[in-house]
């Protein structure tokens, strides 16, 4: 009885623990602040959100954020929060640019057209989109012993990413990404995980993409 | 054995803490970025009714929950900092009869609705926090110019050991954060407050 009751208590606070470490993590990418770089241009890549619950999702954002990062060295890389906030309140959901003509009316405004300048923007990346579940079924049952069962989901990703040239005020270029993809997660006694990462892949892609149209 | 008893007792009262509270006592904050604005060559005064200034949420039973959600000092301190970006000066009033001379403009933000839901009740996954807001823009005479709404609306994922009121502080804060730049386009983007504006900035000139 002892062992068992100590044997739970363990796996609730290896549970808190696993979860406090992702908390942990997510606020500090959100929080990032980036020092610009005058010599170097810079791209902020922004996810539309204005429809209802299909918003893109900021995870989505923040790998491509990263993967770009890896790919271009001579390019500041404005984090999406930082960019919205520099630029409250025309970035909003609510009151962000739908075209590049709405952001040509918008930068007739001369504190918006100075805050682009004064942060060297010379494209902007909104990417509109949503990895969804198409799928999902099986059931597994833990007790103190272990996991037993299988469970299997199916994943969709689906992104459009629209680049807007700052400079000649023009969509430069419009890449679309579609993934999709089954996980597995069978349970004997300790879950194994066989994840099909659609989103991660369809960033990486997006990322590929978005490379070859800005060199 | 009393070891674990111990760390028993902590998980069942942290969950009692977190999920079975009976209150849901909240006040709300705001954080809300510095605003990119043209300033308005304008001295206003801005006139907060009481509905406003002291706006408290109480609902005796809702969810199985006593509600109490004070906004009232968070609404002042969001549309006061917009307003002070916007104009070249802004004076808080306490009466309207006080605004009507010596300032050029008087504004009375009036919240007419704020409603909150928890994950429970949505069944969706999240917080919300939406407000209606009407604002009103009078000229020394007490003419109005323009009465216009905005509406802010904001909502917060659930999250494990999230708790309903950091639930709340974070849509209501998202939700200040929409309603204070859908005011300022609305604002500049009012047609009556620009024909104002323009026909006073050519007498300026003229004088």
């Amino acid at each position: 009885m002892k062992r068992t009751i100590a044997n739970s208590v363990l796996f609730l606070v290896c549970c808190l623990m696993l979860t406090a470490c992702a908390g942990t993590r997510r606020g500090n990418s959100s929080d990032q602040q980036v020092e610009i770089d005058q010599s170097f241009p810079s791209i902020a890549i922004l996810g539309r959100r204005h429809v209802g619950h299909n918003k893109t999702e900021a995870d989505y954002v923040a790998c491509i954020e990263k993967e770009l990062g890896l790919r271009f060295n001579l390019l500041n890389i404005i984090p999406e929060q930082q960019f919205v906030d520099s630029m409250y309140p025309y970035f909003e959901k609510s009151t962000a640019p739908l075209t590049i003509q709405n952001l040509s009316q918008m930068m007739t405004k001369p504190v918006i057209m100075k805050k682009l300048e004064e942060m060297n923007v010379s494209h902007l990346i909104w990417i509109n989109g949503k990895t969804r579940r198409t799928g999902a079924s099986g059931s597994i049952t833990c007790a103190t012993t272990g996991c037993l069962g299988y469970a299997t989901w199916s994943d969709e990703a689906d992104y459009k990413a629209h680049i807007w040239d700052i400079d000649s005020m023009s969509e430069s270029d419009s890449i679309e990404t579609n993934r999709a993809g089954t996980s597995h997660l069978p349970a004997i006694v300790v879950p194994i995980p066989i994840l099909a990462r659609v989103k991660t892949g369809a960033c990486r892609e997006m990322a590929k993409h978005i490379t070859s149209s800005l060199r | 054995m009393k070891v674990v008893n111990i760390l028993f007792g902590g998980f069942v009262l942290l969950a009692i803490l977190t999920g079975c509270a009976s209150k849901l006592v909240v006040e709300t904050t705001v954080d809300v970025p510095e605003t990119l604005v043209e300033e308005i060559p304008v001295d206003a005064a801005i006139y907060f009714p009481d509905a406003t200034r002291n706006h408290e949420y109480v609902e005796a039973s809702r969810d199985g929950k006593a509600w109490s959600i004070t906004t009232g000092s968070s609404q002042v301190a969001l549309l006061n900092q917009v307003f002070e970006s916007m104009f070249a000066s802004t004076s808080s009033v306490e009466s309207v009869e006080d605004a009507l001379a010596g300032y050029d403009l008087v504004i009375i933000p009036e919240l007419q609705d704020m409603q909150f839901s928890l994950p429970g009740k949505t069944r969706l996954g999240f917080y919300e926090v939406w407000m209606q807001y009407e604002f009103t823009i009078k000229l020394p005479d007490g003419t109005s110019i323009a009465m216009f709404p905005v509406n802010g609306y904001g909502t917060a994922p659930t999250a494990f050991f999230l708790g309903n009121e950091e639930g709340i502080l974070k849509a209501a804060n998202t939700a200040f954060r929409e309603l204070g730049a859908k005011l300022v386009v609305r604002f500049n983007g009012n047609t009556d407050i620009q024909k104002w504006l323009s026909s006073r900035k050519d007498k300026n000139e003229d004088s």
